[in-house]
C-alpha cells in the first residue's frame, strides 16, 4: 500500500503540487491522471524523494529512503529514455542489480519477461521508445517488488505491447501487489485501472474507484430520434427537460429517465425510432472533472 | 556502500568510452616521452622527468579526467541520475562510490602513464632512470591523476554539465595557472602545477593545493547533491 500525505512542491512562487494526499490500495491497478502540467511526474518524484518538498509517502509503512531493500519493495519507472545510449540493455540492468544487491541471474529473467532477451547485448541508444519502455519496465521488475510505480509506461508501445503491459499489470495487482501508474491514454486507463487518483493544477480532484469517478462526473443523457424532433424538443422543454439537437437530427436530452421522454412523445403522437441512455466514458468524466484545471488546451 | 561501489564499477566498465579514454592517455604520454627520449644530449633522468613537465602531463591526464567528469556529467546528460539516486539513495553513497571508483581508475591511469614513459625511454632512449626515480614518478603520477580526477568529479557534480566541467579542467591548468604564474603567485598554491612537482622533486607538500581543491569540490558536490532535486 502507498500512503501519500501532504505532498507539496513549490518552484519559487509557483505551487506545482499542493498538499496532495491519497492512498493507493494493493490488489488493484490505480491510475494516476491529470492534464499536462498537472504535476503527475513531480508528485511521483516527490513520493520517491527525488525532489525536495513537503509531505511524506510511505510504502508499506516506510518512506522510500527508509526501505531496507528499495528495489525489492518498490519498482520504479519514471523516464524510460533515462539510459546511457552506449550501454547495453544487459549492462544497464546488471548495474542496477549490482547497486540493489540483487543476484545477477535476475537480469536475464527480467529481460526475458519484457521480451528483450534477444537484444540484451544491443546498446540502448539504438532502441525505439517502445523498447526503452520495456527496458525501463525490466529495471522496475528486477527486484520482484511488491509495489510498482510507473510514469506513462504505455508510451511508444505498439498495440500488442499495450495489451501485454495491461495483462502484466493486472496479473501483478491480482497477486495482491500495489500498482500505481500514470497515463495520458484515457481509453487504455479505462480498461486498465480499477481505481483512480486524478489531479489538476497540483491539487487532488478525485481519489476513488474508476466506476465511481465516471458516474460522479457523468451527465445523464438520453439520445432520441423522433419523427418530429422540433415538436418533441418543445414539449420536453415544457416538461422541464432540456433537449439539444445534435447534427445528425437526433435530440440529446439531459436526463436518464427514458420513460419520461417516451411518455411525452406518446401523448403528442410522435413516433420514436431510437431512445437510448448514453453512458459517459472515462474521457468524458475526466474532461468534466478537470475542466477548470487544464493548464494547456488548444483549439480544434 | 559495497553495493554502491559495485554499481559504479559496472557503470564505468560497461562503457566503451571508458576503455578508449584509458588507452588514450598513455598513448599521448608515450608520444611526449618519445620526443624527450630521443634527446640523447640530456641525462636519462632529465629526459624522463621532462616527459612529465606541466602542459605535457596536463594533456596526457586529460582522458582520465574526462572519465571522472563523465561519472557525473553523463548522469545529468542522460538523466540516469534518477536510476542512480533511486538505487543508491543517499548523497554520501552516491558521491562516495563515485569517488572511490574514479580514484582507483585514476590511479591505474597514472600508473599507465609512467609505464608508457618507461616504454618510450626503452624504445627511443639509451637507458632507464633508477628505481628511486621511477618510484617517485609512480607516486607523483598517481597522486596527480587521482586528485585531478576528484576535482573533475566535483566540478561535474556542481555544474551538472560535462562540457563545462571538461573545459574548466582544460582551462585551469593551462590558461588560469599560467596567468597565476605570470602574476608571480606563490607556486605552492597553484594546484596542478605544484602537484606536478611531486613526480620529479619528491616534495611531499607539493600536491597540498590540489588536495585542498579536490576536497573543496567534493564537499561542494555533496552539498549540491543534498540540496538540489535529482
Amino acid at each position: 500500500m502507498i500512503v501519500a500525505r501532504g505532498l507539496t512542491k513549490r518552484y519559487g512562487s509557483v505551487t506545482a503540487v499542493d498538499d496532495l494526499s491519497f492512498t493507493v490500495q494493493p490488489g488493484v491497478v490505480t491510475g494516476f491522471l491529470g492534464p499536462n502540467g498537472a504535476g503527475k511526474s513531480t508528485t511521483m518524484r516527490l513520493m520517491l524523494g527525488l525532489d525536495h518538498g513537503a509531505g511524506r509517502t510511505e510504502f508499506d509503512g516506510r518512506g522510500y529512503g527508509e526501505l531496507a531493500h528499495p528495489a525489492r519493495t518498490v519498482g520504479v519507472m519514471l523516464d524510460a529514455r533515462a539510459v546511457h545510449p552506449g550501454r547495453t540493455a544487459r549492462a544497464h540492468l546488471s548495474m542496477v542489480a549490482a547497486g540493489a544487491g540483487l543476484p545477477s541471474g535476475r537480469v536475464d529473467r527480467a529481460l526475458d519477461r519484457v521480451g528483450l532477451l534477444e537484444v540484451a547485448n544491443r546498446r540502448a541508444g539504438g532502441f525505439s521508445l517502445g523498447m526503452s519502455q520495456r527496458l525501463g519496465l525490466a529495471a522496475a521488475l528486477l527486484g520482484d517488488p511488491g509495489t510498482l510505480m510507473l510514469d506513462e509506461p504505455a508510451n511508444g508501445l505498439d498495440p500488442e505491447g499495450v495489451r501485454w503491459l495491461r495483462d502484466l499489470l493486472k496479473a501483478f495487482a491480482a497477486e495482491g501487489r500495489t500498482v500505481f501508474v500514470s497515463s495520458h491514454q484515457l481509453n487504455e486507463m479505462a480498461v486498465l485501472a480499477d481505481a483512480l487518483v486524478v489531479i489538476g493544477q497540483g491539487r487532488l480532484v478525485a481519489a476513488e474507484a474508476t466506476n465511481a469517478f465516471v458516474a460522479r462526473n457523468s451527465r445523464p443523457e438520453v439520445l432520441v430520434r423522433a419523427s418530429d424532433p422540433g415538436l418533441l424538443a418543445h414539449l420536453l422543454g415544457q416538461g422541464g427537460l432540456r433537449a439539444m439537437p445534435s447534427p445528425d437530427g437526433a435530440l440529446v436530452v439531459d436526463t436518464h429517465d427514458t420513460d419520461a421522454v417516451a411518455t411525452i412523445a406518446m401523448h403528442a403522437g410522435i413516433v420514436l425510432r431510437e431512445l437510448t441512455v448514453r453512458h459517459s466514458s472515462l474521457e468524458d468524466a475526466f474532461f468534466a472533472a478537470t475542466a477548470g484545471a487544464a493548464q494547456f488546451r488548444g483549439r480544434a | 556502500m559495497l553495493d554502491a561501489i559495485r554499481y559504479e564499477v559496472v557503470r564505468l566498465r560497461s562503457l566503451r568510452s571508458t576503455w578508449v579514454l584509458f588507452a588514450t592517455g598513455p598513448v599521448i604520454q608515450f608520444l611526449f616521452a618519445l620526443i624527450w627520449a630521443t634527446h640523447h644530449d640530456l641525462p636519462v633522468q632529465t629526459r624522463f622527468d621532462n616527459a612529465f613537465a606541466g602542459l605535457f602531463l596536463a594533456l596526457a591526464v586529460l582522458p582520465a579526467l574526462a572519465v571522472a567528469v563523465a561519472a557525473f556529467g553523463h548522469e545529468y546528460r542522460y538523466r540516469t541520475i534518477i536510476t542512480t539516486t533511486l538505487t543508491l539513495r543517499t548523497p554520501s553513497r552516491i558521491l562516495g562510490a563515485k569517488a572511490v571508483v574514479v580514484a582507483v581508475f585514476a590511479a591505474a591511469s597514472g600508473l599507465a602513464l609512467v609505464a608508457a614513459t618507461l616504454l618510450a625511454n626503452a624504445v627511443g632512449g639509451d637507458g632507464l632512470p633508477g628505481g628511486a626515480v621511477i618510484g617517485q614518478a609512480v607516486v607523483g603520477a598517481i597522486v596527480y591523476t587521482v586528485l585531478g580526477s576528484l576535482v573533475g568529479l566535483g566540478v561535474a557534480a556542481v555544474t551538472r554539465n560535462a562540457t563545462v566541467a571538461l573545459v574548466a579542467l582544460i582551462a585551469f591548468p593551462t590558461v588560469i595557472e599560467t596567468l597565476l604564474a605570470l602574476a608571480r603567485v606563490d607556486p605552492a598554491v597553484i594546484p596542478f602545477a605544484s602537484a606536478t612537482r611531486l613526480i620529479t622533486s619528491g616534495r611531499w607538500t607539493s600536491p597540498l593545493a590540489l588536495l585542498v581543491l579536490a576536497a573543496t569540490f567534493l564537499v561542494a558536490s555533496w552539498l549540491t547533491l543534498r540540496r538540489r532535486d535529482a
